[in-house]
C-alpha cells in the first residue's frame, strides 16, 4: 500500500502560473515541494477546454515580452519550461485592432510603429503620443523585475504606482479620442483610469508592444511543461485537493487541512489561492483589525462574461492573428467607469482560438466582456449545473447585447452556436471572490507599497499570485518568482535572469 | 485639522487598529521598538490612517517615519495638503 506524503519543505495552494513558477524555483533549488489544487486540472486560468471539438482558452490568449532576450521569455527559459512550439507571434503590423464607432487604430510591434499608426490616425496631436508611448516605455524600465537589475531607480517606481494613468493623460492631450484610445488597455488589468498607478498601465502596455504571442494550443501546454519540471525535481501535484483550512499555533501554520480530510505540514506555505480567501483560513482571531479593515475594504475586479461560439465563414479580418477590442463609445469619459459595469456593455475583446492554424469553414471565436457582479450575485448559492431557468435568461440576454455589439462592427458575422461564462463560473472553477477575473481590484491603494503580501503576519505563510502584484499571465509569474525569493533571495534569482538576458543578447 | 485632532485621530487608529494599550502612545514612542509593530504593520497603519482620517499619504516619505511624533507631522502635512 503507498501512503500519500504529507510533509514537505514547501506547499503551494493552488496551481496557477504564479504557484507553478514558485514551485519550479524552489524545487530547482533542492526544495521539497508539494502543490495542493482544488480543481481537477491544474494551471489556473490558463485552463482550457472543448466544445463542440473546438478547444478554447479561459485566461490565456496573448503575452507580451515573449521574443527571445525579452522579459518573459528569459523568465519561461530560466525556469525551464519555454518551447518555441507552445507560442505563435501575432500581426507585428497590428496584433490588436481597437475599434471605435467612428475609428479604428491598430496597436504595433515596436513603440515607434505603434506611435506612427496612432499619428496617422491623429496627425494634430503627434507630440502628446510620442510623449504617451516614451513615458510608458521609460517607466516600464525601471522596474526590477521587468527588466532583471538589481540596480534601479526606486523612486520612479514609487512616483508612478502613486499616479492615476488618467491624470497624466488629461495633461497631455484634451482630445477625448485619443484618451478613449490610451485608456483602451485598461481592460487588460481591469481598473479604470482614474485609480490605476500608471506603472502599471505602463507595463501591460510596454510589454505588449514590445512583441505580443499568442498561444497556438491554448495554455494547457504551458502548465503540462511546467509539472514536467516539477516532476523531474521530485515535486507532486494533488489535483482535487481543496484547501479549506489552517491550524495556527504560535504564529505559524502548523497544519494544512483539506476538503477531502487530508492534513498536511511543511516548513512553508505558500498561498495562491485568493488572499481573502488564505486570511480566511488564518482566522480572524489571528489578524489584527486594522488588517481585517483593509481586507474588507480592498474591492475585487469586475467579472468578465465569456461567450465561445462557433462561427461560419468569418470575416477575414479575424483570421488574422490579431485581437479585436470593439467599442461601444469613444468618449473617455465613458472609459473612465468602464471596468466598474452598471448596464451597458461598453467593449468587448474578441480572438479566433485558432492562431496561425489554416482557415476552415468553421471557426471558434472567444468573446469577452466585463460584466457586473451584482446581475449574478443572486445565484452565488446555486450549484453549477443545476442553476435555476432565471439565471439562464440573464446569461442569454447578456451574451445577445455583447454580440449585437460585436455585430455592430462585424455585420456578417454568423454564429452557428455559442456558450456562456458568467462570473459565477470564475468562483466555481477558480476559487475567485466575487467572481473577480483579475483577483482584487488594483488600484493605487490596493498596489505598490500598499499590496497585500508575500509576506503575512503568520511567519510561514506566504502569499503569491496576481492579486499581490499584478493581473496577467507575466506579472502573476514574476509574483511567483517574488514569493520563491523571499523564502531562497530575490537577488541571486534577479542576477540569474540578467545572466540568461545578456546571453542572449550576445 | 489641527495637531490636537490629528494627535486624538492617530492615536484612536492605533488603539483600534493595532490594539496597542493607550499608555504607551507618546510622542516619542518609537513604531518598531516601543509599540513593537514592524514592516508588514506599517503598511497597514499607512493604508488604515488613509481610510480613517481620508488622506493621501505619500508613501515615499512614510517609509522613513520612526516614531509616533513624526506620524503626527506627517498626517498633518497630508491634511493641510487637502485643505489647499
Ligand atoms: C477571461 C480572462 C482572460 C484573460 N486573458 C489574459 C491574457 O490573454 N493574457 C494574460 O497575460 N492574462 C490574461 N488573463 C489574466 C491571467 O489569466 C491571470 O492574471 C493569471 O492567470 C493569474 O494567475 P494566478 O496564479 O494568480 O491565479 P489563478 O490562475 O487564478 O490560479 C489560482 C489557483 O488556485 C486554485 N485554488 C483556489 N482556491 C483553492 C483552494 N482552496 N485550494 C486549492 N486550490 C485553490 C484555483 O483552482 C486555481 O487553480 C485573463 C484572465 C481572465 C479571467
Amino acid at each position: 500500500m503507498t501512503t500519500l506524503k504529507t510533509s514537505w519543505d514547501v506547499l503551494i495552494i493552488g496551481s496557477g502560473i504564479s504557484s507553478l513558477t514558485a514551485a519550479t524555483v524552489l524545487a530547482r533549488q533542492g526544495k521539497s515541494v508539494c502543490i495542493l489544487e482544488k480543481y481537477r486540472k491544474p494551471g489556473g486560468y490558463m485552463h482550457c477546454f472543448n466544445r463542440y471539438g473546438h478547444r478554447f482558452d479561459t485566461g490565456a490568449h496573448y503575452v507580451g515580452a515573449a521574443s527571445p532576450g525579452q522579459p518573459f521569455h528569459n523568465l519561461l527559459t530560466y525556469l525551464g519550461v519555454y518551447d518555441d512550439s507552445m507560442f505563435v507571434e501575432l500581426d507585428r503590423d497590428g496584433f490588436d485592432v481597437m475599434a471605435f464607432p467612428s475609428f479604428e487604430v491598430k496597436f504595433k510591434t515596436g513603440v515607434e510603429n505603434t506611435i506612427q499608426s496612432l499619428t496617422e490616425i491623429f496627425p494634430d496631436e503627434k507630440e502628446a503620443i510620442h510623449k504617451y508611448f516614451h513615458l510608458i516605455h521609460d517607466v516600464a524600465a525601471a522596474f526590477p523585475t521587468y527588466e532583471f537589475d538589481d540596480q534601479f531607480d526606486s523612486s520612479t517606481v514609487m512616483e508612478y504606482m502613486e499616479t492615476p494613468l488618467s491624470d497624466i493623460v488629461e495633461k497631455l492631450t484634451e482630445n477625448k479620442k485619443l484618451r478613449a484610445v490610451f485608456y483602451s488597455y485598461c481592460s487588460l488589468h481591469g481598473v479604470n483610469p482614474g485609480d490605476v498607478g500608471f506603472g502599471l498601465h505602463a507595463l501591460v502596455t510596454d510589454s505588449l508592444l514590445q512583441s505580443a504571442w499568442g498561444f497556438k494550443d491554448g495554455g494547457d501546454p504551458l502548465t503540462q511543461k511546467f509539472l514536467g519540471v516539477l516532476k523531474s525535481y521530485g515535486a507532486e501535484i494533488h489535483l482535487s485537493t481543496e484547501v479549506t483550512g489552517f491550524e495556527i499555533e504560535n504564529g505559524l501554520v502548523k497544519t494544512v487541512q483539506t476538503k477531502n480530510e487530508q492534513q498536511y505540514t511543511a516548513e512553508w506555505i505558500i498561498s495562491g489561492a485568493h488572499p481573502k480567501a488564505t486570511f480566511s483560513w488564518v482566522g480572524d482571531g489571528n489578524l489584527k483589525p486594522a488588517l481585517k479593515n483593509r481586507l474588507s475594504s480592498i474591492k475585487e475586479s469586475c467579472g468578465i462574461f465569456g461567450i465561445y461560439a462557433i462561427c461560419e465563414n468569418p470575416p477575414h479580418e479575424l483570421l488574422k492573428k490579431n485581437n479585436f477590442y470593439v467599442f461601444d463609445s469613444e468618449d473617455d469619459e465613458d472609459f473612465k467607469s468602464a471596468l466598474s459595469p452598471k448596464d451597458n456593455i461598453l467593449g468587448a475583446y474578441i480572438s479566433c482560438t485558432n492562431r496561425g492554424q489554416t482557415a476552415k469553414t468553421t471557426t471558434p471565436l472567444t468573446i469577452h466582456a466585463p460584466v457586473n457582479f451584482k446581475k449574478f450575485e443572486c445565484f452565488t448559492e446555486t450549484e453549477i449545473f443545476k442553476r435555476p431557468q432565471e439565471y439562464y435568461d440573464l446569461k442569454n440576454e447578456i451574451a445577445l447585447n455583447i454580440l449585437s455589439l460585436v455585430k455592430k462592427r462585424f455585420p456578417s458575422l454568423n454564429i452557428l452556436k455559442f456558450e456562456t461564462s458568467s462570473p459565477l463560473s470564475n468562483i466555481h472553477y477558480n476559487g475567485s471572490i466575487e467572481g473577480s477575473s483579475y483577483g482584487i481590484y488594483h488600484s493605487i491603494s490596493a498596489t505598490g507599497v500598499r499590496a497585500l503580501g508575500p509576506r503575512t503576519r503568520i511567519r510561514n505563510l506566504l502569499l503569491t499570485g496576481q492579486s499581490t502584484l499584478f493581473p496577467g499571465l507575466f506579472p502573476s509569474a514574476i509574483s511567483g518568482l517574488r514569493t520563491a525569493g523571499n523564502i531562497i533571495g530575490i537577488k541571486p534569482l534577479i542576477r540569474e535572469l540578467k545572466n540568461i538576458k545578456t546571453k542572449s543578447q550576445v | 485639522m489641527n495637531r490636537e485632532s490629528i494627535v486624538t485621530a492617530v492615536n484612536e487608529s492605533l488603539v483600534d487598529g493595532f490594539e496597542i494599550p493607550p499608555e504607551k502612545l507618546t510622542p516619542n514612542a518609537t513604531l518598531f521598538e516601543d509599540l513593537e509593530l514592524d514592516s508588514l504593520d506599517a503598511v497597514d497603519m499607512m493604508v488604515y490612517l488613509e481610510e480613517k482620517l481620508s488622506i493621501k499619504v505619500d508613501a515615499n516619505e512614510f517609509k522613513d517615519v520612526r516614531s509616533l511624533e513624526q506620524v503626527y507631522d506627517l498626517v498633518q502635512k497630508m491634511s493641510s495638503n487637502l485643505e489647499h
